[in-house]
């Protein structure tokens, strides 16, 4: 594995304890003791999301309950170059639309968890059903790594994925993997820490909408600019606001999206948006 | 009249049983003028959609989708696909999905069976051996009788009961389950059966919670969590107790084979003792089915919800992770909680048998005082007290129950099935009757103490945990008292 | 001793009262809660008629409530007299006394409204979530709407989406007392082409409710117009003729916006497919509401999908089609509310590969 050059300020042993996204990570119980980096892993059910997540953690795994809910967690730890990553399986979903209890869970835990990073399993033989979910995921947050899984399966049935052209039309890295073999596990946790570092600038694609809805978002995203200035998902809020999610419409009342944009400002500034060619997505 | 009383705008009430999902949302506190004009914008602007505002995003997100995934995947022939699909029409088919499902159950069974009657001898012997070193070093310490009895003879040896029965069939069943569920077969066992769970108001995921509870009724509890719909999920839930848990298997078996079997030549003996638990099964099933249907009446009322549900490709099982998650997540969870209520199960009956009041036991005792209760359905007082004391964990009801007839200090080791047989139809005046009474309490009275406190867990209503409890209860001793009921009726006539 | 047992009977009926009767003792604090509801579930019946009536344009006179309600002349008169007492009446005009021209004051509304939104929002519960037969759900509803506060009612229509109409078709007031208007025509007045969508079927009186449900007569469905006969109207539903008698038509609103497809005779139900074809998916019927809508749509059941029914078990019910690479079960139920149009069946592909639809990378 190729060391990856160490830009970001929060080095190994970074007390990070009261920084206000930790906070609220901790909320979401998770203990944040000794680990640099948060990452989360989203991704349809079987697309081999525990694959990924139990190649990457080996049996450094803690299996429990999310706080105060009836839906299973697993969270793990490893080491990569140096720097201590913690990794959370959130509840595989097909969407963030539904509103059923695991998707509320992985929705809060990337909108207000903010971890450094997500990593979106995705099935390389049915691409369209789980970029349904990652074109989601890309809404909230720009750090998204996508990680087309099951390329062995993909190959056997004769279905080839172009991941250097869906990287440039998804405008986030995509990494071939095996999981069940480990194979481009390896690359993959290169690009995630590029891109927490900042070393690999995404401009996630947004989704096109008729011409009704966009002019409609058009007009939220102004209102909420004014309210929570900086919020980078506030297209997204507004989307959320006009599909009537009463989770949202609460932190928009309660200052909690506000407060998310506080958040921002603390976080280290990305070096400078260069489009850093994706290595390791061949 | 008049009132005086100014009627208050809507007041704050609780909100009505299912949507508690959707309540647990934080207060507002903070209110802001610019937010709360955002959100009315919104409220109207989405009024003022052509079309549905979610049904337009949905499509959108689709077909950009579809769009990116048309310009970066290529297939070149679909030769595997076409294997999946083979399959899958086999064991879905209209004609052989239902036997393939059934013919795999039973290997699955018989396997767990016959592999788990090795390991619990053995476990059995070891752990009953380290009692007798146990009580050999309390004895040589010059520790008080009362207390080498209790922490051996009592704690201990209910430990080592649950455990030595416990444990190796679900470290068989279990691993064989996560096999089928890796593989991909579950779903399918959902999808053949759907239509059966529908018309009792179900989801066809229950199958596999309910197969889940063969194993173990706590995790197939704790398995109905696949189950979207809040009330499909709670039939689950208070249904599961009727499938037969490995901890109720010793004593079907056991009946099986000493009343049933026994009336067949030795050659068809082995059959006629699975023909029977097969025919419990069924009519554990048929149960779950009528009562679901009952509840979707009554307390849960409603139609089925949709049935959607992905069929995944079939995949080859990653034989670590299941041992892996079957033992760690199932196996040793289980057996964990188990161990919990076993001890001081353990400690109650020992306590029982040692505790004399004038001549006799506390446990002869109370067995007397529950005599008229038993005889009512068919059974006795014994049997009665050993379902109490074996509320926290079912697979101690057999010793206890020996223990009581043989008038014996502690729980006893099976002495083998004539031994058992003896005792119960020779000393005790057991018959065919008692048997089948006594085998359809097994498999419908109240749900063990790990079960009901798995339910509290999961649905957080005591309410609904002490349905879950009673109702099963209730129907057994409905059950078992109609049987009874007819039996002394034909007796009278006949 | 006929003293004592008079002076015992005196303060044991003092005892009793005060205990059971009295308001400011326990038993008579609950009568008095118990009245105190039944009152308010009184009143708000009486708000909802009249906001009700006045969406119909019919006058809200004393008669009238009396007889939707089902209550005395005498009864009306005392509670719409105390409900003026409280402000949430007034009557304008000379005919004062007798209840013509009885209108809600501003505070009327809200609460009206409230009971309106509390009762239409909870029918959608009910259809949608609970999945209760609709036949039952206005009696339910009519129970539920009492006690529902407003930050019930705030979750409640979060979690259902925001739904703009029950199941019925009536709308659904918005939390800040927006309420649109009834946008159908009634059947019996209708005039205009001979294709139809049902926008509104009433629930009231329940037996011709049902012989309407039996009919398949729901709304969101597409009506052609065949032929009137006596006073009874002929319409084809889902391709099977129905008659419908005079007494119906007033209880079935209809309008003009019939998407295209409606008419287009390849289009037909999912559940119609016969294993092994392929077709495209043209529209979710309006009757698929709630979780299963979204459900299905997050499997990527929209339109423009490419579905190929693959699997039939035992019961034939559910089957399991190819959706975008995976493979879904569908009820019958619903993929029988699920319209598509057959397509030659190109097996390789679950997406199409089209050349014109291009990702739109704005980065």
């Amino acid at each position: 594995m190729a060391a990856t050059k160490q830009t970001n300020p929060t080095a190994p042993g970074h007390d990070c304890g009261t920084c206000a996204s930790r906070v609220e990570l901790e909320q979401m119980g998770i203990r944040l003791d000794s680990w640099d980096h948060v990452v989360a892993l989203a991704g349809n059910p079987n697309t081999g999301k525990s694959s990924v997540f139990n190649s990457l953690t080996g049996l450094k795994q803690h299996v429990g309950n999310w706080p105060g809910k009836t839906v299973s967690r697993a969270e793990g730890g490893f080491r990569f170059n140096g720097l201590r990553y913690k990794l959370v399986d959130l509840p595989g979903t097909y969407s963030l639309l539904s509103a059923s209890k695991d998707e509320e869970i992985s929705r809060d835990f990337i909108l207000f968890g903010k971890p450094d990073c997500i990593i979106v399993v995705a099935d390389a033989t049915a691409l369209e059903r789980n970029l349904n979910l990652a074109l989601q995921v890309m809404e909230i947050t720009g750090k998204v790594v996508l990680c087309v899984n099951l390329l062995d399966e993909a190959k056997r049935k004769g279905i080839t994925v172009d991941l250097r052209s869906l990287s440039r039309d998804l405008g986030v890295p995509c990494v071939g993997t095996v999981a069940r073999t480990g194979e481009g596990l390896g690359d993959l946790m290169r690009v995630v820490a590029a891109v927490i570092a900042g070393e690999v600038a995404t401009v996630p694609i947004r989704t096109q909408v008729p011409a009704e809805v966009e002019r409609a978002l058009d007009e939220l995203v102004m209102m909420i600019e004014g309210v929570a200035p900086g919020l980078p998902n506030a297209r997204w809020v507004a989307c959320r606001l006009l599909d009537g999610d009463l989770r949202i419409r609460q932190a928009l009342l309660s200052g909690e999206l506000a407060r998310l944009t506080d958040r921002q400002q603390d976080a280290p500034v990305a070096a400078a948006p260069s489009l850093v060619s994706i290595q390791g997505a061949q | 009249m008049r009132f005086q009383e100014p009627p208050e705008l809507p007041s704050h009430t609780p909100l009505p049983t299912g949507l508690a999902g959707a309540a647990g949302f934080p207060e507002v506190t903070v209110t802001q003028a610019p937010a709360e004009a955002i959100l009315s914008r919104a409220d109207a602007l989405r009024r003022d959609f052509q079309t549905n505002f979610r049904d337009q995003m949905v499509e959108s997100i689709y077909s950009q989708a579809m769009a990116l995934a048309a310009r970066s995947v290529r297939r070149d022939g679909n030769n595997r696909w076409d294997l999946d699909q083979r399959i899958d029409r086999i064991v879905t088919s209209p004609v052989w999905g239902l036997p393939i499902m059934a013919g795999m159950l039973a290997v699955v069974f018989w396997i767990t069976i016959v592999g788990a009657n090795v390991f619990s001898e053995l476990l059995f012997d070891g752990l009953f051996l380290v009692e007798s070193w146990g009580v050999s070093l309390f004895e040589w310490l010059g520790a008080p009788w009362w207390l080498t009895g209790f922490l051996w003879n009592g704690v201990y040896r209910g430990l080592a009961w649950v455990v030595s029965v416990m444990l190796p069939p679900m470290a068989i069943f279990f691993p064989m389950f996560t096999i089928l569920e890796d593989l991909g077969y579950l779903p399918r066992v959902a999808f053949n059966l759907d239509w059966i769970f529908r018309r009792a108001g179900a989801h066809g995921k229950q199958s596999l919670t309910m197969a889940m509870g063969f194993g173990c009724n706590a995790a197939g509890v704790i398995a109905t969590r696949i189950i979207d719909s809040p009330r499909e999920r709670m039939i689950a839930i208070l249904t599961n107790n009727f499938v037969p848990c490995n901890g109720r298997w010793p004593t079907l078996i056991m009946l099986a084979t000493l009343f049933v079997a026994a009336e067949f030549p030795p050659a068809v003996a082995s059959l006629a003792a699975a023909g029977t638990l097969l025919l419990v099964v069924l009519l554990g099933v048929l149960v779950t089915l009528v009562v679901s249907a009952v509840l979707t009446r009554t307390w849960l009322k409603g139609a089925a919800s949709a049935f959607t549900l992905e069929l995944p490709p079939y995949r080859r099982p990653s034989i670590l992770r299941i041992l892996y998650t079957s033992l760690m997540d199932r196996t040793l969870f289980v057996l964990y909680r188990a161990m919990w209520t076993a001890a001081p199960a353990g400690a109650l009956i020992w306590v029982l048998a040692n505790v004399r009041v004038g001549d006799e036991s506390l446990a002869t005792m109370f067995a007397r005082m529950l005599q008229p209760l038993g005889r009512a359905i068919g059974l006795d007082g014994a049997v009665m007290l050993a379902y109490i004391i074996a509320i926290p964990a079912n697979e101690i009801v057999v010793p206890t129950l020996m223990m009581v007839y043989a008038k014996s200090s502690m729980m006893m080791q099976e002495g083998g099935y004539e031994a058992i047989r003896v005792l119960l139809v020779d000393q005790n005046g057991w018959t065919m009757l008692t048997a089948v009474s006594l085998m359809l309490f097994s498999l419908l009275h109240n749900p063990c103490g790990t079960t009901i406190l798995t339910i509290w867990k999961e649905t957080g209503s005591l309410r609904w945990t002490l349905l879950g409890a009673l109702m099963p209860l209730a129907i057994a001793f409905g059950v078992c008292f109609a049987l009874a009921s007819v039996a002394r009726l034909l007796g009278a006539a006949g | 001793m006929t003293t004592i047992l008079i002076v015992a009977l005196v303060l044991g009926g003092w005892l009793l009262y005060t205990l059971l009767v009295h308001p400011s003792m326990p038993g008579g604090q609950f009568l008095a809660s118990r009245r105190r509801r039944h009152e308010r579930a009184f009143w708000e019946d009486v708000l909802r008629q009249i906001l009700l009536m006045r969406q119909e344009g019919r006058p809200a006179s004393e008669e009238a409530l009396a007889g939707a309600l089902g209550k005395s002349l005498t009864v009306i008169r005392g509670v719409l007299l105390r409900m003026t007492d409280h402000g949430l009446l007034e009557t304008n005009g000379p005919g004062q006394g007798k209840g013509e021209g009885l209108r809600l004051t501003a505070s009327g509304e809200r609460w009206a409204l409230h009971v309106l939104r509390a009762h239409r929002l909870w029918e959608s519960y009910l259809a949608d979530e609970a999945r209760l037969p609709m036949e039952r759900l206005h009696h339910q509803a009519e129970q539920a709407e009492h006690r529902l506060s407003e930050k019930d009612l705030e979750v409640l229509d979060a979690h259902l989406g925001y739904p703009l109409a029950d199941p019925h078709g009536d709308p659904i007031p918005s939390a800040e007392g927006f309420l649109a208007e009834a946008r159908g025509i009634a059947l019996q007045r209708w005039e205009g082409g001979e294709a139809v969508r049902v926008v509104h079927v009433e629930d009231e009186p329940v037996e011709l409710f049902e012989q309407l449900l039996a009919r398949g007569i729901r709304p969101g469905i597409h009506l052609r117009l065949v032929a009137t006969r006596q006073g009874a109207l002929e319409v084809e539903v889902d391709g099977q003729k129905v008659l419908l008698p005079p007494e119906l038509l007033a209880n079935i609103e209809v309008e003009a916006d019939v998407p295209v497809w409606a008419s287009d005779p390849s289009v037909r139900k999912l559940s119609q497919l016969e294993t092994g074809s392929a077709a495209e998916v043209v529209a979710l019927s309006e009757a698929i509401r709630g979780f299963s809508r979204r459900r299905l749509m997050d499997f990527g059941v929209t339109r423009g999908a490419h579905v190929e029914p693959v699997l039939d078990n035992a019961f034939g019910d559910p089957r399991a089609y190819r959706v975008r690479g995976a493979t879904i079960g569908i009820r019958n139920e619903q993929a029988e509310q699920i319209w598509v149009r057959a397509v030659q069946g190109h097996h390789a592909t679950d997406s199409p590969q089209n050349p014109a639809v291009q990702a739109g990378a704005e980065v």
